[in-house]
């Protein structure tokens, strides 16, 4: 008895430590390892700030979705967000530096508002999120369709071309930079700020976060809006990296965001986990597609291979909840 | 004197912690209305659960008509002609009143389709012959709670079973149904039926049961035949048991007063309620299960809305609206439920007993401070004795005991004015008790107002300078100094008048 005691202890102890965090930057370097082998050079600096820069996009569509996750709900409306920003974000630009500012608060008070409207359904109207946010993507695709007409305008300022480009930074591109910088933050405030403590606690126990005074509400409407945000950020850094926008930008990331958090370690179930392995998951899942090009596999083959990955992580971490 | 229809001998059952039920047995004639009683916790629920199949006994046996059985689960259970009326009800919502009632025994046509028309006429017969009423075509859902006790009580019947559960069927009925349901528990007898009937209501188990039998902390006591005792016979059987000598010294409370609550309303739960308490006094409330002490604990916590009701400390109207606001005013809630209420299992310790007050320990404003957390929570771990390996283990990794420690600890962080305690020491190994019982004292000594309800009768006798009896959802009597014994308590707590003991209202 005392020994089983014991042995929970210490299985509580890893958790706290970092549990499948840290196991996920261990698969990383395996990855990285397989991919040198298949294709040597993969380790080249230059190729791996390439892959870095793509990443980055999975990576900043993924913190909102971690923070959905650790509350317990998940976010649907990513990809949709992702193509309406864009869409929305070149027109505004429409290839000028002086509409950046107007382009950038006008693609962050469309995200904030796609967040707004999950937030209010999943709270006020009880809509599990699941349901909720796929619905209001779903809305939100008939929206941009019916504003671009199906032909989108617009193409990126040289400004944010730039920031998207290779070498802003001598090689490090800008997008990079600022994917550092958000993660520095988001991890502060998951790890270091009262706010991120409640995230977990409305994630792992509901009720009882409302009996010690958190305002679960609160929270649930703060996640979604920022989730709705950092799609919005994703969805205009997109203009500037291919120049212009597409009815189908957001498609290839509809996937990889939540599997980025989930191969990061944070559990399905909510309260426990972090951004720390998402940014490992966002850049496995970036070298995986990018393996599968290189073994010559079609897009509809890597997107079976998405699906299985997710699927089969989401069910080895039930299995460890179990034991 | 007619035949035994089940005899229940040396039954045995127990749970993590506790021995719910040591050897008793417990028996009933063809034709009878036999009548359960005994205080919260005496295994009332426990026995009767077991004869319907959803526990198993860890010894003892069972003979139904004279037969040795075992009973593995409800199916076999209703198979033999053994069929329970749960105290929650068991209905489907979503489903009409016939489509509930002939649940999984649906009778078919042709091709496996479900024969309405046989289902209808044969539950209008059942109805008939008890003389019930229902629309059998109406939701679940839209009927009002008593109509559908009543359904649950036809889904019995319809199932012809010989002896028939009643858990506390008349908690929710108003006193119009309950003589209705009278009415049905007459016509089950002369229709050759036994009832076994629990009953939290003193003049219930007079005007319907033949006989009673009484358990106390899991143990038999006696059987009598209504006809030939007292209410204060029966209430002498349920308690009577020494106390046990863990209690600390009662407290020596002055005269002001400190916290008040004042007719305080919460539709379908409270009615009236207005209390006080006095510097260095703990209140005691008190009252079978269910009787509103929960929700009393919740309104005034802001967990519930009121309707109305003016909680005041240190002679300051407050404004609650929800927990936050609760806790920004000094009050603190141990509540009743620790896995789903108080903690956060899978979190640490430390972030448990972190999360109420992380506010008061930020750094640059808005970061939390780790030094000062790491401290705090070290000197809580002090103060309440909690037993742990590291401060980073999941709080699921501690014993009962001390996972209530650490809700406790979380709400003293806070340095409340007032701490209501709901249930603090249920399912804790007695040495946590005897600490929590000395903590409550130092609160009150330090001039917080304790507030606590517990279910264990002892508990409130022996920690309480006054107690505020609940009786379906009001304070029937406040009982203080000499008045406070088990015996007064349980006659508030089954709605009987103290009137020749002196009532006394504060």
């Amino acid at each position: 008895m005392a020994e089983k005691t014991l042995k929970r202890g210490r299985a509580g102890n890893l958790m706290a430590i970092g549990g499948p965090q840290a196991v996920v930057y261990i698969g990383l370097a395996a990855i990285l390892i397989i991919a040198q082998i298949i294709s040597p050079g993969y380790l080249k600096m230059d190729h791996i700030l390439t892959m870095l820069r793509l990443a980055a996009f999975v990576g900043i569509a993924s913190i909102g979705q971690t923070f959905a996750v650790l509350t317990g709900g998940i976010d649907l409306s990513i990809a949709y967000v992702i193509t309406f920003a864009n869409i929305v974000g070149s027109q505004v630009m429409y290839g000028e530096n002086q509409n950046l500012p107007a382009a950038v608060l006008t693609v962050l008070a469309v995200g904030a508002g796609v967040g707004l409207v999950n937030s209010m359904g999943i709270k006020f109207l009880k809509i599990p999120p699941f349901i909720m946010t796929l619905g209001v993507g779903t809305i939100v695709q008939g929206i941009y369709m019916i504003y671009s007409g199906g032909a989108p305008k617009g193409n990126t300022a040289p400004l944010l071309r730039e920031m998207c480009g290779n070498n802003i930074f001598g090689r490090v591109s800008g997008i990079l930079v600022l994917w550092f910088i958000l993660s520095v933050v988001v991890i502060t405030v998951l790890k270091f700020t009262p706010y991120g403590r409640k995230i977990y606690a409305v994630g792992i126990n509901q009720k009882a976060a409302r009996f010690s005074g958190i305002n679960v509400s609160g929270i649930i409407f703060s996640v979604y809006i920022i989730s709705g945000i950092t799609a919005a950020i994703t969805g205009f850094l997109l203009v500037g990296f291919t120049g212009t926008s597409y009815l189908d930008t957001g498609t290839k990331y509809a996937t990889t965001n939540l599997a980025a958090v989930v191969i990061g370690g944070t559990a399905i179930t909510g309260g426990r986990g972090g951004y720390g392995g998402t940014i490992a998951g966002a850049i496995i899942m970036t070298v995986i597609d990018d393996l599968l090009v290189i073994i010559n596999i079609s897009q509809a083959g890597r997107q079976v291979v998405q699906g299985i990955i997710i699927l089969l992580l989401v069910f080895s971490y039930s299995q460890q909840k179990k034991n | 004197m007619s035949e035994e229809i089940l005899r229940m001998s040396h039954i045995c059952k127990s749970f993590p912690g506790v021995k719910a039920l040591k050897e008793v047995d417990f028996s009933c004639k063809k034709g009878e209305v036999m009548v359960l009683a005994g205080e919260n916790g005496a295994g009332k629920s426990t026995i009767l659960k077991i004869l319907s199949g959803l526990y198993q006994a860890d010894s003892g046996e069972i003979f139904f008509n004279g037969k040795a059985v075992k009973i593995k689960n409800p199916l076999e259970a209703q198979k033999m002609g053994i069929a329970m009326v749960y105290q929650e009800l068991t209905l489907v919502n979503e489903m009409t009143v016939a489509e509930n009632i002939y649940l999984s025994i649906e009778p078919t046509k042709k091709f496996g389709l479900v024969d309405r028309k046989q289902i209808e006429s044969s539950i209008q017969e059942v109805m008939g012959q008890y003389g019930i009423e229902l629309d059998l075509q109406t939701m679940v859902k839209d009927l009002p709670v008593a109509q559908q006790q009543m359904a649950e009580i036809v889904k019995i019947l319809i199932r012809q079973p010989e002896l028939i559960i009643l858990d506390e069927p008349t908690s929710a009925l108003a006193r119009k149904e309950v003589t209705q349901l009278y009415e049905i528990i007459r016509s089950m007898i002369s229709m050759g039926k036994t009832i076994i009937f629990i009953s939290h209501r003193l003049e219930e188990v007079f005007e319907i049961g033949d006989r009673v039998t009484v358990f106390k902390d899991g143990s038999y006591v006696d059987t009598k035949k209504i006809s030939e005792i007292t209410e204060d016979d029966l209430i002498r059987m349920m308690v009577g048991r020494s106390l046990q000598n863990i209690f600390p010294e009662k407290t020596q409370p002055e005269q002001e007063i400190i916290f008040q609550v004042k007719n305080l309303n919460v539709p379908k739960h409270l009615r009236d309620i207005s209390f006080s308490v006095r510097r260095g006094e703990i209140l005691g409330i008190a009252g079978l299960q269910g009787h509103g002490q929960t929700e009393l604990f919740n309104a005034i916590y802001g967990i519930l809305p009121r309707e109305t009701g003016e909680i005041i400390t240190a002679g300051e109207s407050l404004k609650i609206g929800n927990a936050k606001q609760a806790i920004k005013q000094g009050l603190a809630l141990v509540p009743a439920d620790r896995k789903n209420e108080g903690l956060f299992l899978l979190r640490s310790i430390r972030e448990n007993l972190a999360i109420i007050s992380l506010d008061q320990r930020k750094k640059l404003g808005i970061f939390i401070d780790g030094k000062k957390e790491k401290k705090f929570s070290l000197d809580m771990k002090e103060k309440l004795a909690i037993k742990l390996a590291s401060l980073r283990n999941e709080v699921a990794s501690l014993s009962g005991g001390n996972q209530q420690k650490v809700v406790l600890g979380k709400e003293l962080a806070i340095n409340p004015k007032v701490v209501l305690f709901n249930e603090p020491t249920r399912g804790i190994d007695v040495e946590a008790k005897r600490e929590f019982y000395n903590i409550m004292h130092d609160l009150a000594r330090s001039g917080v107002a304790v507030i606590m309800y517990s279910s264990d009768l002892m508990e409130v006798i022996g920690m309480s300078n006054r107690v505020a009896v609940m009786y379906e959802g009001t304070i029937s009597a406040v009982l203080q100094g000499e008045e406070i014994t088990e015996e007064n308590i349980m006659y508030c707590a089954y709605g009987a008048s103290l009137a020749n003991k002196g009532e006394r209202t504060l």
